[in-house]
């Protein structure tokens, strides 16, 4: 099983999420799936789902929206931050700065689904633990590159 | 009143949704996700499950159990998203009753508009 820095690509990395609200950063995060726009609402409506059934916001400003579609070919990894941060019902009720949304077909061999799910979780532990500024970084490349060799630590 | 393809496409997606809050993996990482919301997924999927036909239902479930979903997209009018494998020519979006399955994977087709 390969690391999950391996699933990040700059194309699927946003510096400086616009949206407001929960709705907004959920739809601005599918934005950047190379997929059709109809199948972005599909898709859409499958995460706002998952959102009713617990906010995926697990706190210290980090949230882990996921859900697996049928529109979905391929497991995508999405990385969004956001400055001001998103009020997302998080469980301690801060605002979320940093977004990780994992999407996966609905059969994936081997489950890499499940198992990339606790590793993007492993990942978020490693930045509250280290205090990780990520809210300063300027590009995508540099956030891939602060996140994969946390990754490797 | 929702077309029988869309149905199965949101019955899918409560399955693996059910599934996916069973798992010890899911579990571990998300925590136990509320008696009360499993149950009230697992009555909105009896309650759509009571609206599907019989013989279109077990269809469902062989599919499910043999390739662990059932339901794919069809993708610019003329693709499965399952298997990618281009539909027939001239392929057109089943009644509301019924279905229209992937000549190549099987999958029942789900048209978007
Ligand atoms: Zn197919």
């Amino acid at each position: 099983m390969s690391a999950l820095s391996e699933l990040m690509n700059p194309k699927r990395v946003k510096i400086g999420l616009q949206a407001k609200d929960k709705e907004g950063v959920l739809r601005e995060l599918v934005d950047l799936l190379d997929i059709p726009e109809e199948n972005k609402e599909i898709l859409l409506e499958a995460l706002k789902r998952r959102e009713e059934l617990g906010s995926t916001g697990i706190g210290r400003g980090i949230a882990i929206p996921h859900s697996r579609s049928t529109v979905i070919d391929n497991l995508y990894l999405v990385i969004g931050v956001s400055k001001e941060g998103v009020d997302f019902d998080a469980v301690d009720g801060r605002p979320v700065h940093i977004f990780f949304l994992l999407v996966a077909p609905p059969n994936d061999p081997g489950s890499r689904y499940l198992i990339y799910l606790g590793r993007v979780a492993q990942l978020a532990k490693k930045i509250v633990e280290n205090n990780v500024d990520y809210l300063s970084v300027e590009s995508p490349e540099e956030l891939i590159e602060l996140l994969s060799s946390l990754e490797k630590e | 009143m929702d077309s029988l393809s869309k149905k199965l496409l949101v019955l899918q997606d409560i399955e693996l949704k059910l599934r996916d809050l069973r798992d010890p993996r899911y579990i571990e990482t998300f925590g136990k996700v509320d008696e009360e919301r499993i149950k009230a997924l697992e009555e909105a999927k009896k309650k759509l499950e009571a609206e599907i036909p019989k013989d279109k239902l077990n269809l469902f479930k062989s599919l499910m159990k043999m390739h662990g979903r059932a339901v794919a997209i069809v993708i610019e009018g003329d693709t499965c998203s399952n298997c990618f494998a281009k539909l027939p020519v001239g392929i057109q979006p089943p009644g509301p009753d019924e279905i229209v399955q992937c000549n190549i994977c099987g999958l029942i087709l789900y048209f978007d508009n």
